[in-house]
C-alpha cells in the first residue's frame, strides 16, 4: 500500500512508462518487453504481477496508438477484425494459463521471446 | 482462417503478458504479406479486445496493481505522442510508395504539401482515378 512512498519509485515509474509508451508507438508492439523486466527488476514486482500489470498498462496505450495509426491510414480493419477475434480467445486462454506457470519458467519463456524479438528487429 | 489462427496464437502469448506482437507482426509480414506498418497497426488494433479480455481475467485473480499501472499509463502517453510526430514528419518529408491491390508499386508522389497520409491517398485517387488504393508504406 505504501509502495509509492519508497524512495525513487515515482521517478522510476515515470521513466518506465515513458519508454514503454514510446516503444509501443514506434514498433507497434513490445511495450511489454520494456515494462515487464523493468517492473520485476526496478520495482521488485512478483513475476506474475508484472505480466498482468503490463497488460493493463499497454491496453490504454494501444488504444491511443491505434487511433494514431488509423488516422495515418496504417490500419487495415478488414484484416484486424479476424485477428482480433482469434486474439480474444487466445488472450483469455493465456490469462488463465499465466498463474499455472511457475515464475522461473515464465522468466525463461519471456527471455526466449525477447531473443526472438531481437532477431526480428536485426533481420 | 489464417488470420484467425495467427490471432489465437499471438493472443495466447499476449494474454500472458509476454508480447504477442513478436509472433503477430512477423507472421503478418511473412504469411499474409502485409507491409510492416500495416502489420503494426493490425497488432495494435487487435490487442485492444485481446488485452481487455486478459486484463479482466488477471484483475479477477488480483494480479494487477492498478495504482502503479495508472502512473505508468500517465507517463506512457507522452511517449506515444512523440511517435505520432515521427510518423507525420516522415510522411511529410519523403515520398510515399503506394501499393495497389496487386501489391505492386505503382507510383511515387512527393508529399511536399500534404500533411497526412490520408490526404495523400485522396490525392492519389484523384490523380489515377483508381479506387483500388489499399495501403501504402514509407519506403
Amino acid at each position: 500500500v505504501n509502495d509509492l512512498n519508497r524512495r525513487g519509485w515515482f521517478i522510476k515509474i515515470m521513466v518506465i512508462g515513458l519508454i514503454t509508451g514510446f516503444c509501443n508507438g514506434v514498433f507497434g508492439a513490445g511495450g511489454g518487453m520494456i515494462a515487464v523486466p523493468s517492473m520485476v527488476h526496478l520495482l521488485r514486482f512478483d513475476e506474475h504481477e508484472a505480466h498482468a500489470t503490463a497488460i493493463a498498462v499497454i491496453l490504454p496505450l494501444v488504444i491511443i496508438s491505434s487511433f494514431i495509426y488509423f488516422r495515418n491510414g496504417f490500419l487495415d480493419l478488414g484484416k484486424a477484425i479476424p485477428v482480433a477475434a482469434g486474439g480474444v480467445m487466445g488472450g483469455i486462454i493465456g490469462a488463465f494459463f499465466l498463474h499455472r506457470i511457475p515464475s522461473k519458467w515464465l522468466h525463461r519463456i519471456f527471455a526466449l521471446f525477447m531473443i526472438a524479438a531481437a532477431i526480428r528487429l536485426i533481420v | 482462417m489464417l488470420l484467425f489462427i495467427i490471432g489465437v496464437v499471438s493472443g495466447f502469448i499476449g494474454g500472458m503478458g509476454i508480447g504477442g506482437g513478436t509472433i503477430l507482426i512477423p507472421s503478418m509480414i511473412f504469411l499474409v504479406r502485409t507491409p510492416q506498418q500495416i502489420a503494426q497497426g493490425i497488432n495494435l488494433a487487435s490487442f485492444i479486445p485481446t488485452s481487455l479480455a486478459a486484463v479482466f481475467v488477471h484483475s479477477k485473480r488480483r494480479h494487477v496493481r492498478f495504482k502503479i499501472a495508472f502512473l505508468l499509463i500517465l507517463s506512457g502517453i507522452p511517449g506515444i505522442c512523440n511517435c505520432q510526430q515521427k510518423i507525420v514528419y516522415r510522411t511529410r518529408n519523403q515520398s510515399l510508395m503506394f501499393l495497389n491491390m496487386s501489391n505492386s508499386p505503382t507510383e511515387r508522389i512527393p508529399l511536399t504539401r500534404l500533411s497526412t497520409s490520408k490526404e495523400a491517398v485522396r490525392k492519389y485517387k484523384l490523380i489515377t482515378g483508381s479506387s483500388s488504393v489499399k495501403c501504402f508504406c514509407i519506403p
